[in-house]
């Protein structure tokens, strides 16, 4: 396929990728879109409007609004890849293991994943995360430790239905071990799945753990996220709206981003959509 | 459902109930110090060494892990969940007081999800790729897209505080306080809802039956409301079901809100006071509830769908 054809049958992709580019640039070059500090309080300017010298107005301690949205993307966008990171490895490693050896040690890891997904998501995230008290990394540890079985679940089930094909007999046959055929023959045919559901996940993930902080279970101030910040904004609602109205924002936009573009990555892969029409 | 499928089914839900138990029980083992430690702070009170001591002896802390455990487990199993740490109240009447109004609240989010979600997804379906079948998916996608506690602080600064047409926080449980936190709740899951219906609704649209009736003579408000409507229902309740568990997780932070004094609002005040009996019945009881339900769209299933209830007879 040329290079001018993809581009012309994958405009959406293209599209959110660069908007999910310049996110990810917002959140490396923070400092430099803003002279103002994220974190330093300055009580003279505190409760400003948003106006030409604040755009966003200032929170209850002078603090930017702009500036600490700003630098919340950085927050937001590292917590989220590193618990995606974490769900995505631990998840399919245990998924891949338990479909591959079978027996006694599918068994223990597909319960304990039956149990996680017994439970409502949230609920146990908030549970395990307020027990292990507030902090960022807690909050990505509880999400992730709801999480993985989706994952495990899912890449089990891609690595059960290749088990049994000729290619992977063939393979054992002319003696490769088994890690060698993990590597070579099971990985290279379940990861593109299960980085395109990775991809669909990020949103959900964004605002799981925004929810955590708006609950005072995550990030704790000073660190600018946008889960706290609205909690924060919240009890100044009726005299100073602007605190909760664009830190919600960000989050709104990004999450839409980034379902926007994990949608067309899912499309790429499987272009379940143009079959369609082409039947019809 | 066959009645040895069903009792499998019943002897997997025990299985997984018992691996809930133990789980929740581990939870007070994640955190720093131990349940005595925590029940002086959650009273607020720095305790000496000796009265530390002997509360662990009372609480049975100095025995084994795993008897422990079974003396929790038959006391939850004699309905005896332990009392709070912070106001020395039975675990079970909190829990029980504060469920009719989370029971209440899901339902009601819910019936506003169904009256919404089910005419606009049948629209979208009929109406594929013409404008408003296009206005519908963005809306939805905006729906998915938005933070439940954003929604809600921006419903309640709108109607609320601006409008002032309904109250700020539901301390009762009038439907007037009832409408703001079950709208939130009814948007995220509203929009999901749509695509699915929409989807089966097309899925049920290109089967052979529908040129069937259409060539003997039925009209077009015939073959959708008395065929394919039937038919694309079935998979969605299925779905019902597993959105009962986003609606009971997703409570919990919009009862925080609006102060509604539901489930929720208690298992946060819970996690945040440290109070571990709560946390653990709270825990508990949203998963066996979470449980019950699935169970009971699954039984439901085989009794809607003809397909699965002949299998049983033959």
């Amino acid at each position: 396929m040329k290079m001018t054809e993809f581009i012309r049958q994958q405009k959406k992709l293209i599209i959110f990728g660069m908007i999910v580019i310049v996110i990810a640039l917002t959140a490396v070059m923070a400092p430099q879109i803003t002279h103002y500090d994220p974190v330093k309080a300055s009580l003279k300017d505190a409760l400003q409007a948003p106006g030409a010298e604040h755009l966003f107005g200032t929170d209850t301690l002078g603090r930017d609004i702009f500036t600490r949205v700003i630098f919340g993307t950085r927050v937001s966008l590292t917590s989220t890849l590193l618990l995606l990171g974490i769900v995505l490895v631990t998840g399919s490693f245990l998924g891949i293991i338990a479909g591959f050896f079978g027996g006694f040690i599918d068994t223990i890891i597909m319960r304990i994943a039956d149990i996680m997904i017994a439970f409502p998501d949230m609920i146990l995230a908030i549970a395990i995360a307020g027990i292990l008290g507030p902090n960022l990394v807690n909050s990505i540890t509880a999400i992730a430790i709801v999480s993985w079985p989706r994952y495990a679940r899912l890449s089990r089930s891609l690595v059960l239905k290749i088990k049994n094909r000729d290619y992977i007999y063939a393979a054992y046959i002319t003696g490769s071990k088994n890690g060698y055929l993990l590597k070579e023959y099971f990985l290279p045919n379940i990861l593109p799945n299960l980085i395109v559901t990775a991809a669909t996940d990020v949103g959900t993930f964004m605002l799981s753990l925004a929810s955590l902080s708006f609950l005072g279970f995550g990030v704790q101030p000073p660190t600018p996220e946008w889960g706290y910040m609205l909690s924060e904004g919240r009890q100044y609602m009726q005299a100073a709206p602007w605190l909760m109205i664009f830190p919600g924002l960000a989050i709104f936009i990004v999450v839409s981003v980034f379902n926007l573009f994990g949608d067309s990555v899912r499309d790429l892969y499987n272009p379940k959509s143009t079959v369609n029409k082409i039947i019809k | 459902m066959t009645l040895k499928k069903f009792i499998n089914r019943i002897l997997q839900m025990l299985l997984v109930l018992l691996g809930i138990s133990f789980l929740t029980f581990m939870l007070t083992y994640l955190a720093p110090g131990d349940p005595a430690t925590a029940m002086f702070s959650a009273a607020g009170v720095t305790p000496k060494p000796e009265q530390l001591e002997a509360v662990r002896v009372s609480m049975g802390l100095d025995k084994p892990f795993f008897v422990q455990y079974m003396t929790w487990l038959t006391n939850c199993l004699h309905g005896d969940f332990g009392t709070s740490f912070s106001n020395k109240n039975l675990v079970l009447n909190q829990i029980m007081g504060r469920l009719g109004a989370t029971v209440k609240l899901s339902f009601l989010s819910m019936g506003i999800m169904l009256i919404i979600s089910i005419p606009l997804g049948v629209i979208s379906a009929v109406k594929e790729n013409k404008w408003c079948d296009n206005l519908i998916r963005v809306l939805n996608f905006m729906g998915i897209s938005m933070p439940g506690f954003w929604l809600g602080l921006l419903l309640q600064y709108v109607f609320a505080i601006n409008l002032k047409l309904l109250p700020v926080a539901s301390q009762g449980m009038g439907l007037n306080k009832m409408i703001l936190p079950s709208i939130t709740l009814a948007v995220a899951m509203t929009s999901k809802y749509t695509r699915q219906v929409r989807a089966a609704v097309l899925d049920e649209l290109s089967m052979d039956y529908v040129v069937g009736a259409k060539a003997r003579g039925l009209s077009n408000a015939q073959i959708l409301f008395l065929h394919v409507l039937p038919n694309a229902m079935l998979p969605l309740i299925t779905l019902l079901g597993i959105s009962f568990g986003s609606l009971l997780g997703g409570t919990a932070v919009v009862e925080m809100i609006f102060s509604y004094p539901g489930l929720g609002e208690l298992g946060i005040r819970a996690v945040r006071g440290r109070d571990y009996p709560l946390i653990q019945g709270f825990v508990l009881w949203i998963a066996l509830i979470y449980m019950v339900i699935n169970l009971i769209v699954d039984i439901s299933y085989s009794l809607f769908d003809p397909r699965v209830r002949e299998k049983r007879q033959s």
